[in-house]
């Protein structure tokens, strides 16, 4: 099963009712035949805009965000789920990433254009695609006469 | 144009002055071009009812004109059939047993020339073919080879998984510790709010600390109430 990120966004609301949605959330995954791998808190914040959901202005609300592991086939149900909950702003399921993280080119991506090897790459595939062009062999870089 | 400056000219030539000139007598050309009334018109009105009259040859000249034509008639027919002697005369005689030997001979040739192409053919065909054989041979082991490869390595991979997953299991919340883990979220909120700078050093509290989700007072209806 892979692991999935949802971040969600409570009402605001007393501490028990918080705890009591988060386990209904919980118990959802749990139902999927998924588990939880570590549940955070973001604390209690302003929302960036007010927003409207099941009937009701929010404008400040709770933060979470559940990593939990579950059935790809049941994603959309679980969506579905938290979206019929009342006490959930917001919320939406992400892919947790897998890739193990790049290695740091950061010695590379501050040196000046000319020096950087991705540059040189591109300028070698710029010289690579020019079309011949006739050559007048006059020994100059320049057409002497009008054309 | 032409035709009148020709007309001009003989008329010029033939009249008073040409003869007072001396000069020699200029040829009239009349050309007809565009003159003359289309063949589809038919015959003209004050034409119509004209019979020609037929030309009246003397008795003796047409006897005349026959023996001449005769004889005439003659010489031509005594020339070609000389000419066709000769030319048949001079032809080659085609010897048909010879021919029909010559034949035979050829196609003997021809089908030992083919036998032997043939050889040939199917002896490089069959090199080609062999190494086709072997290369598709190498190809196909190469590529099972790479398959087995492939599989091994994803066997070690999901080993792997496996693995790493048995290891984290028991740090995974299931429905026995659910209630202490959403109790030790709460209690401890997570800030990402902060910035690293290059000596590695974290650099906190630039924005507004999160609140605890505690003391919060219900600022709005239930909703349905």
């Amino acid at each position: 099963m892979p692991t999935y990120e949802l971040t969600m966004l409570l009402r605001v609301m007393p501490k028990t009712d918080i705890v009591s949605t988060l386990k209904r959330t919980a118990n959802t995954i749990f139902s999927t035949g998924g588990i939880i791998r570590k549940i955070d808190s973001l604390g209690f914040k302003k929302m960036p805009f007010k927003t409207s959901a099941h009937s009701l202005v929010h404008r400040e609300a709770n933060y979470f965000i559940i990593y939990f592991d579950a059935p790809p086939s049941r994603i959309f149900d679980l969506d579905e789920a938290f979206g019929r909950d009342v006490d959930v702003v917001r919320r939406r399921i992400y892919k947790q990433d897998s890739e193990p993280p790049e290695a740091c080119t950061l010695a590379d991506e501050i040196k000046p254009p000319p020096y950087r090897s991705e540059v040189q790459k591109m300028l070698e595939m710029a010289k690579k695609a020019k079309k011949p062009q006739f050559s007048y062999n006059t020994g100059l870089d320049y057409y002497p006469f009008q054309k | 144009m032409l035709r009148n400056t020709l007309l001009a000219g003989s008329s010029a030539a033939n009249g008073s002055f040409g003869i007072l000139s001396g000069l020699p007598n200029t040829v009239c050309v009349q050309c007809v071009r565009w003159k003359r009334k289309p063949l589809w018109l038919g015959t003209a009105k004050s034409k119509l009812f004209r019979i020609p009259e037929r030309p009246k040859i003397p008795k003796d000249e047409t006897i005349e004109l026959l023996r001449l034509h005769n004889n005439y008639r003659t010489l031509v027919r005594s020339i070609r059939h000389h000419i066709t002697e000769a030319v048949i005369g001079s032809q080659a005689r085609v010897d048909t047993e010879l021919r029909a030997k010559q034949e035979e001979e050829d196609f003997v040739r021809c089908v030992a020339l083919n036998n032997e192409w043939n050889e040939s053919k199917a002896k490089a065909r069959d090199e080609r073919l062999a190494k086709a054989r072997e290369v598709r041979r190498e190809e196909i082991l190469r590529k099972i080879i790479a398959q087995e490869q492939l599989a091994a390595k994803q066997l070690e991979n999901i080993e792997k998984t496996v693995k790493r997953v048995k290891e984290e299991a028991i740090t995974f919340i299931t429905e026995k510790n659910i209630d202490q883990a959403i109790e030790d979220a709460l209690n401890n909120p997570v800030d990402h709010n902060w910035a690293l700078d290059l000596e590695g050093t974290i650099h906190r509290g630039k924005y507004v600390q999160p609140q605890a989700n505690e003391g919060q007072r219900q600022k709005r209806m239930q909703p349905g109430v």
